[in-house]
């Protein structure tokens, strides 16, 4: 159990496995191992610099020679950062892989715009289809040759903006009728790009659009058109089960984080959605329904909370506590904005606030034992 | 999944994306073969006003285009007003050029008096459930309405009310 509840020596555990395993090593299982080799040779010297340890000056040289090697040699293939400065300077161009990556999808998107009426329409048609083509064609020459994932990664988010924005314009273009296979298609395509060059933007888009057309689907089995499921927010909740199902199922490595994310916010926003706002709601317009989805959408937030501090998943701790934290914010609104005067309601909502913080102090002591 | 298949696949969702939507766009064309499309953003159902009319009307917007693209599009309002007839049937009232058949409604090649002569019918599909629904109370469904090929317009929250 205390393996299972150790955030580090969980994740620690199963990257351990990985790395000794004879499985093809990937970034994050190389940086797992040069953070081991770190942490194993500054605890090495402080053990031999308190005296519970004696090295001989052969084994140091050779101890020493030997981590330094194995670091140049993932460093080489992996591009994996040695010291703490070079991971805070990758964590910099990671935003600024996205940031260029929103950029060069706005410029797509805004060069259609600026050009589109002045194209016949077969050139319209070879644009649009040759842009996606064209991007993959360059991430994948990009991933060949780049060892960092941060040039890869931008140039795949490119080429799925470009796929989504080529079937926007095929429809536009040719009055088309919205089809549900569309968000289907961008799904299939955002997970071979992710799952082919291990682009965490891209796997979170294409889990939103399957989200979307499994909505879609269940409108569409209802006798209801599929566009309908962006208003009735309880299909939303088929895809993200769906996706929390899956990843808890089958471990998708560092892909984990994303499917709970992308499995919850929904779920989590669907379910507020339709118990503190009153969206419309499949199953009637009843206080009942609303009490129920309500009740569920504390308890979802909840769960997700304590699963999230059990099983050592941030994202998901992190994601629960800010849902329960809105949803009380919104319940004392409700309940107590109207009878109480303003400074009043403040003082209550501080009040809970130190509730709360002593609740979380407890739980982080009961965590830790 | 070796990744060179991962490569080959993800250019075939490509591929394959743009051959669906093309030929979607072709069985769909307008210009000499005269199709009409249904403009889904405007178009729709105006729901009765009081408990004596039981008429429904459907506002159609109706798109003629000229070439393959949308482009050069000319929209042409259409007005049907329908109610319920006897035996499942679905009567029209008004509209121009309109005719019915049972379970069905047929817009025939006029418009608003304009001659469209050369235009392919469209036809509204209305299903036998919805010729019920229509002589019972307040229903939701869908009708497909066929320009050419079949385009869906989704008309919600129809109220229709039984004749007094």
């Amino acid at each position: 159990m205390a393996i299972r509840r150790g955030v580090d020596v969980d994740t620690g555990i199963s990257q351990y496995k990985l790395a000794m395993s004879k499985a093809p090593m990937d970034r994050n299982t190389a940086q797992y191992r040069v953070d081991r080799m770190n942490a194993f040779e500054a605890e090495l010297h402080e053990a031999v610099r308190a005296g519970a340890i004696t090295l001989s000056e052969e084994q140091d040289a050779g101890l020493r020679t030997y981590l330094q090697a194995k670091r140049a040699e993932l460093a080489a293939a992996f591009d994996v950062d040695l010291v703490a400065g070079a991971r805070q300077l990758s964590l910099g161009m990671r935003l600024v892989s996205t940031l260029g990556a929103a950029a060069f999808c706005a410029a797509l998107v805004l060069f259609f715009q600026r050009y589109w009426g002045y194209m016949d329409s077969w050139v319209q048609v070879g644009v649009a289809m040759a842009a996606p083509l064209v991007a993959l064609g360059i991430t994948e020459v990009l991933s060949q040759r780049e060892t960092t994932p941060y040039f890869t990664a931008l140039a795949a988010a490119v080429a799925f903006a470009a796929f989504v924005l080529n079937l926007q314009l095929l429809g536009l273009a040719f009055n088309l009728t919205p089809s549900i296979w569309g968000p289907g298609l961008m799904a299939s395509f955002g997970l071979l790009l992710a799952y082919r060059y291990r682009v965490r933007l891209v796997l979170a888009a294409a889990l939103l659009c399957g989200i979307v057309f499994t909505g879609g689907l269940l409108m569409t089995a209802g006798g209801y058109l599929w566009l309908e499921t962006i208003g009735w927010v309880e299909t939303w909740l088929a895809g993200s089960f769906l996706l929390l199902a899956v990843v808890s199922r089958v471990r998708q490595g560092e892909f984990d984080a994303v499917y709970r994310l992308v499995g919850l916010i929904p779920a989590i926003v669907a379910l507020y959605l339709l118990g503190y706002v009153k969206a419309p709601s499949l199953l009637g317009e009843a206080e009942g329904v609303r009490v129920a989805y309500a009740l569920l959408a504390f308890l979802i937030s909840c769960g997700a909370t304590t699963a999230g501090l059990w099983f050592r998943w941030p994202e998901a701790a992190y994601t629960g506590f800010v849902a329960v934290t809105g949803i009380l914010i919104h319940q004392l609104f409700d309940w107590f904005w109207d009878p109480l005067p303003a400074f009043a309601f403040c003082l209550l909502v501080g009040a809970v606030a130190l509730g709360l913080l002593w609740a979380l102090k407890q739980l982080r002591r009961a965590v830790a034992a | 999944m070796r990744p060179a298949i991962n490569l080959g696949l993800a250019a075939a969702v490509v591929v394959g994306a743009n051959v669906a939507a093309l030929t979607g766009a072709w069985y769909n064309r307008g210009g000499e073969t005269g199709r009409i499309v249904v403009d889904q953003q405007s178009s729709r159902l105006e729901t009765p006003r009081s408990g004596n009319e039981s008429a429904v009307v459907l506002h159609l917007n109706l798109n003629f285009p000229h070439r393959f693209t949308a482009r050069n599009t000319v929209h042409r309002p259409c007005e049907a007003v329908l109610r319920p007839g006897a035996g499942g049937r679905v009567d029209v009232v008004r509209g121009d050029g309109l005719t019915a058949e049972p379970g069905a409604l047929r817009l025939r090649a006029s418009c608003r008096g304009e001659d469209l002569t050369g235009v392919e019918p469209m036809r509204i599909l209305v299903p036998a459930e919805m010729a019920r629904d229509l002589r019972r109370g307040p229903v939701r469904y869908r009708a497909t309405i066929v320009a050419g090929r079949s385009l869906d317009l989704w008309l919600e929250r129809v109220e229709v009310l039984t004749e007094p």
